[in-house]
């Protein structure tokens, strides 16, 4: 019956690969939302060549965890956060206020959809 | 492209790795529980090579989940005969001395020239040619021809389950079988087949884990 402990064991990896696969999710999801919000405050002190340096940074951070993140999550999902990420920076500008909190809203959205679809039940 | 092949040889490892877990019984005649996995591998396999934008994890995690829910699953038909009947359910006899049992086939909801077509396929024309015909749990037909001169056996008890039709048609009882047992020295616990066709008998016994198990033919005196 070698096969059963096989079988257990398999299943108790999946269950820890699992949790362990969720916490780095929500940590990942966590730290980008960190990162946008960081960037959105500056931009709310009117320090904009702030914002746009920390929302260049935050489009970097991104990409690097979505190329990490697609063993677990739809690619279509990561694409569209990076894309939103990757135009931040260009909203960041006196004139420009009202549209970068519309597109660091949709960020956030995405962020939570992304974090979702690994974490959420049914 | 090059994603598209690489998934596909992933995918491929995968699920021989998951046949392989899963043993031999699953490359076999299918029960309905095999079945049902076969397909949902096939099916979860499939996902993740026609969809890229899906991650792969997505198709190995159901497969390895569901190749080792197989073999639990597998182990509990093997420890608990009961709930192998639940699972798989039991022979049905849908012919007797060359005569059709027609409740059987209405139970079974199979037709009589699916029966028929079931027979010629063994090589049979008619029923008369079958002592015992029965529909295994797999869906298909096992005959003992009436041609053979040795009458053919019926199993009275198969690992702790008594087959009470076999019983009916020999016209015995739940209780003969316990005494016939007990005159041989032996608990229905202890047997793991129990043949007999009204003359003589064959009871193979359960095998302790070292020992080898040991079987012997009677005659009914």
């Amino acid at each position: 019956m070698k096969r059963n402990w096989y079988a257990a064991a398999i299943l108790l990896l999946l269950i820890l690969a699992l949790f362990g696969c969720n916490d780095y999710v929500r940590h990942t999801a966590q730290s980008m939302r960190e990162d946008v919000q960081l960037a959105y405050s500056y931009a709310q002190q009117s320090d904009f060549a702030a914002s746009r340096e920390a929302y260049e940074k935050a489009a970097d951070n991104a990409k690097i965890r979505c190329r990490r993140l697609e063993i677990l999550i739809r690619r279509s999902l990561l694409d569209k956060v990076n894309e939103t990420m990757a135009v931040l920076s260009s909203y960041a500008q006196p004139d420009n206020l009202s549209d970068l909190a519309v597109e660091t809203a949709r960020v956030n959205a995405l962020i939570d959809q992304m974090e979702n679809s690994f974490v959420g039940c049914f | 492209m090059l994603i598209w092949i690489l998934r596909t040889a992933i995918i491929y490892v995968v699920v021989i790795l998951a046949m392989r877990l899963m043993g031999k019984r699953q490359l076999g005649e299918l029960q309905p529980s095999e079945l049902v996995t076969t397909f949902l591998i096939s099916n979860v396999a499939s996902i993740c090579i026609n969809e890229p934008d899906l991650p792969l994890v997505s198709s190995m995690v159901p497969i390895f989940l569901i190749a080792s829910l197989e073999v639990l699953n597998s182990s509990a038909v093997w420890y608990s005969p009961r709930y192998a009947t639940l699972l798989f359910g039991r022979p049905v006899t849908v012919i007797r001395n060359g005569q059709i049992c027609q409740s059987a086939l209405r139970r079974l909801r199979i037709t009589a020239a699916d029966l028929m077509e079931a027979l010629r396929s063994q090589g049979l024309l008619t029923p008369e040619e079958v002592s015992w015909g029965v529909i295994e749990p797999n869906g298909t037909l096992s005959i003992a021809s009436a041609q053979e001169e040795e009458s053919s056996m019926l199993p009275l008890l198969i690992d702790r389950q008594i087959y009470h039709e076999n019983l009916e048609a020999l016209s015995l009882t739940e209780k003969w079988v316990d005494e016939y047992l007990s005159e041989k020295g032996l608990h229905r616990n202890q047997v793991l087949l129990f043949l007999y066709d009204g003359d003589e008998s064959l009871i193979i016994k359960k095998a302790s884990r070292k020992a080898e198990g040991s079987s012997g033919r009677g005659k009914q005196s």
